[in-house]
């Protein structure tokens, strides 16, 4: 059988801040059954683990933010948490209802920007969200890039800079925002309910694959039994887990995968597992508004998705909960002073969990007595979820092995992307090899 | 609207912070907004809506000599393929220019001046000649895109 290594694409991309790289993904198929398969992705937070070694405990969150230039609020919102258990300091609700608020923007901007710009084009059979807006679909990018607009603003008005914000800190924040600065942007979601209404009718006409695997889903839960987003007291599965975040270890393990850089997220007992809008809305279906939840069944989503090409329309059910969390919490504002909480040095360790737009995201920090960073652990979504990534390539295309080369590459991208990982950014991410011996 | 002045690249990465480090050198100069962004084409899309004209600086690796400002005529057709995304998204400065002619927001005017780069590694300090060129247009652009403002 022909081996098309002569049909391999090789694009680099930059080393950059967060998770990021050349994904390849080599099939080996014997006698028309998948003997093996192999995902690599090279991984940097690595680096940001050692060069946080002796920095201070306040440049955690400004540092980790630019692991990430789409979720440096995740960064910064699991880097806090992380810092003032350690510290031993508990901040007040209104900072807590705060941080949420910023959330909710990074979730509106991030989904959107996902669901339209990256994974459409997939769903449509276009290269590019360019040429499906130039063949018919430029309404839809137009509603997306207005809606992320507004995510962005929430952003801006509550982190003081669109990315990488500059007004959380380790104990609360350096300036609470004005009451009359945030109703402008409440104006603004205001406007957004009928976008998000419209972007989750979108995202549902997409002609889908149907498929389903049955996924160990895990995601944080809230004290407050919110709708899982920003403060991760508790780690939930759908098999049982319901662990406090600081026993994560425990439970998880990270591991270095002998033909890859990547790190794989797995349980202790090697399993795979899945974090991201599908956990989230499984294990949580009940915490989301009544509007998102009738949303989500005029689009076609039951109580519970197994279908991973879903999560497209579960981005969109989860913007359209956070549009109306921000008008809530912005609702609920009252202005406050201190903006934060004193957190004195001293030796320490802490964890926090929040749920990125793509995921939970873990950190964990040691510190000495002069509250200096001794050791830092980070544990991306897009590591934890590797392992479903290579399981659900290799369950999805076991179907589609007669079929050209090109069309797996196609689904095999179109897969992966469901997970909204930072590596399916670059234009042609995926180099595939089909060693069909 | 007055004219505005976006600076895009990446801080960390070398020479790609050239089109930041022009943008910093000319905040507050009147006549024109200034605004700095990583590149992505759906905030470049952003940016650009409701302005009649648009300068963006950017780095780029063309194979010329390092520090060369390359300058193009957004409008005036196909953008070259050296005019590298710098966004890890694959949809960076051209995509966003296109973008924004699909969904009739480009600016009448925009314009796009590219500084010659050589080292784009993360942690890289720029280089000399990309820093000189920053200089040269932080001189330049006040009078080219608000002369009267200057006088």
């Amino acid at each position: 059988m022909k081996d098309n290594t002569s049909n391999d694409k090789t694009i680099k991309v930059d080393m950059l801040a967060r998770v990021e790289g050349e994904g390849a993904f080599k099939v080996v198929v014997r006698d028309g059954k998948i003997t093996g398969t192999e995902f690599r992705i090279f991984e940097p937070p690595r680096f940001f683990e050692a060069f946080l070694q002796g920095r201070d405990n306040s440049e955690a969150p400004d540092i980790t933010a630019r692991i990430c230039g789409i979720c440096p609020v995740a960064y910064q919102m699991s880097s806090v948490q992380a810092m003032e258990m350690a510290l031993g300091v508990e901040v007040t609700q209104p900072i807590k209802d705060l941080r949420r608020l910023l959330y909710c923007g990074e979730w509106i901007e991030s989904h959107v920007l996902h669901a339209a710009m990256l994974h459409a084009p997939d769903f449509l059979g276009y290269a590019s969200a360019i040429d499906m807006a130039n063949d018919g679909h430029a309404d839809a990018v137009k509603l997306a890039l207005e809606y992320k607009k507004i995510g962005n603003s929430i952003v801006t008005a509550v982190g003081g800079r669109e990315i990488h914000p500059i007004n959380v800190k380790v104990g609360g924040w350096w300036k609470a925002p004005r009451k009359k600065d945030l109703l402008v942007v409440q104006e603004n979601l205001k406007r957004a309910l009928d976008m998000a209404e419209a972007f989750v009718d979108f995202t549902a006409s997409l002609p889908y694959p149907d498929k389903e695997r049955d996924y160990h889903m895990v995601c944080i839960a809230e004290p407050n039994g919110r709708y899982p987003m920003y403060e991760g007291t508790q780690l939930i599965s759908n098999r049982g887990l319901d662990i406090p975040t600081p026993a994560y270890n425990e439970h998880f393990d990270e591991l270095h995968v002998k033909q890859s850089n990547a790190l794989h997220g797995r349980t202790k007992d090697g399993g795979a597992y899945l974090t991201g809008p599908l956990p989230r809305y499984n294990l949580a279906y009940d915490k989301l508004s009544e509007r998102a939840r009738a949303a989500a069944t005029r689009a076609g989503l039951g109580r519970e998705v197994k279908n991973p090409y879903r999560s497209i329309v579960v981005r969109a059910v989860e913007s359209l909960y956070a549009v109306e969390e921000a008008i809530r919490l912005i609702e609920e504002y009252e202005e406050f002073e201190p903006a934060f909480v004193e957190t004195p040095p001293r030796a320490g360790t802490g964890m926090g969990a929040s749920e990125a737009p793509r995921g939970m995201l873990f950190h964990q920090y040691t510190l000495e007595d002069d509250g200096s960073i001794a050791k830092a652990q980070i544990v991306p979504p897009t590591a934890q979820n590797q392992p479903s990534i290579e399981e659900d390539l290799e369950s999805f295309i076991a179907d589609v092995l007669d079929k050209p080369d090109a069309e797996i590459q196609w689904l095999c991208e179109q897969t992966i992307r469901n997970y909204d990982p930072c590596i399916s950014c670059a234009t042609h991410f995926l180099d595939l090899t089909i060693d069909r011996g | 609207m007055k004219p505005l002045l976006i600076g895009v690249g990446n801080d960390f990465a070398g020479d790609d912070a050239a089109g930041r480090l022009v943008a910093r050198v000319l905040q507050g100069t009147p006549g024109f907004d200034v605004a700095e962004c990583h590149g992505a084409a759906a905030d470049l899309v952003t940016l650009m809506e409701g302005r009649n004209r648009v300068l963006i600086v950017d780095a780029c690796q063309s194979g010329a000599v390092v520090g060369t400002v390359h300058k193009i005529d957004a409008l005036a057709g196909t953008l070259p393929g050296w005019l590298r995304s710098v966004s890890s998204h694959g949809i960076g400065v051209a995509e966003g220019i296109e973008l924004a002619r699909i969904m009739g927001t480009l600016p009448a005017q925009v314009e796009i001046w590219a500084i010659e780069g050589a080292v784009f590694t993360v942690g890289a300090e720029p280089t000399a000649e990309v820093l000189a060129a920053v200089a040269v247009l932080g001189a330049e652009i006040p009078d080219h895109l608000a002369p009267r403002a200057q006088s």
